[in-house]
């Protein structure tokens, strides 16, 4: 994937740069006295994370869309699994469940992967080829749909598009 | 005490309460994997209230990137460390509790 637009490395660069500026002055709480070194640092840290890891296409449009839904997401997560810790008699019907991934492997995969563990009923446990093993807390709920949602946004965030699954979904246990 | 303390004050029971709930999960599922569950849902988002209490106290907008900063490591070590425990339970063969 390359990204849109004329001089991607520069656009990345000024990026991670205003990051690690970012950064420092949180950490710092803007001590002016505390620039000089900190310039310093700065300017390491984005080279070293230049050579780690190479330019990632992202969509301002799909972070802002992402956000609000990660955001409640979490909410009803929280409340789905605090509401069933806490009835008397237990409400959960866990289950394992492969889900096929559309996203290619690589960066827009592994974020999945670790959202997927934060939203409501759903636990990464496994990537085998292109199948997520997903534990959920209840084999009833709209699993499919809600892990297909997240996808699509991680997608747009990602500034991928999704091709449609070659197999279905299938549950085990 | 004024708006923000009261605000403050309900967000951060708010955020024990489901740690609490998370803690109860933990005591009452059945296996390793529904455990799991309880505690990453509930400590994202009690840690989120509690994060956004202290976040309206802060003196500094720096104080508040800080309090978000401590949030976001918390959700990528957990989110993390949830995967890696679970995929070493399901290659242990431990087949989870139906």
């Amino acid at each position: 994937m390359r990204l849109p637009g004329p001089l991607p490395m520069v656009r990345t660069v000024l990026l991670r740069l205003t990051l690690f500026i970012l950064l420092w002055w949180s950490l710092t709480d803007g001590q002016p006295e505390s620039w000089p070194l900190g310039g310093v640092f700065v300017l390491l840290a984005t080279g070293l994370s230049l050579s780690l890891s190479r330019p990632v296409p992202w969509s301002l449009l799909g972070f802002a869309r992402f956000v609000p839904f990660f955001l409640w997401r979490s909410w009803r997560g929280g409340l789905d699994v605090a509401w069933r810790a806490c009835v008397p008699r237990l409400p959960i019907a866990p289950g394992i469940m492969d889900y096929r991934l559309r996203l290619p492997p690589g960066r827009s995969r592994i974020f999945m992967t670790a959202v997927v563990s934060l939203l409501p009923g759903t636990l990464s446990a496994e990537i085998v080829r292109n199948n997520l093993i997903v534990h959920v807390l209840d084999r009833h709920a709209a699993n499919t749909a809600d892990l297909a949602a997240l996808e699509s946004r991680v997608a747009a965030l990602f500034r991928l598009a999704l091709h449609p699954p070659s197999q279905t979904h299938r549950m085990t246990s | 005490m004024g708006i923000p303390d009261a605000i403050t004050i309900a967000l951060l029971l708010l955020g024990g309460l489901f740690f609490l709930a998370g803690t109860v999960g933990l005591l009452r599922f059945p296996d390793v994997y529904t455990r799991l569950h309880a505690l990453t849902k509930a400590d994202n988002l009690g840690l989120g209230l509690v994060i956004a209490g202290l976040a309206i106290q802060a003196e500094t907008w720096a104080g508040v990137g800080k309090l978000v900063l401590i949030w976001l490591l918390v959700l990528v070590a957990s989110t993390f460390a949830c995967h890696l425990v679970a995929r070493a339970a399901l290659r242990r063969g431990i087949s989870p509790w139906i």
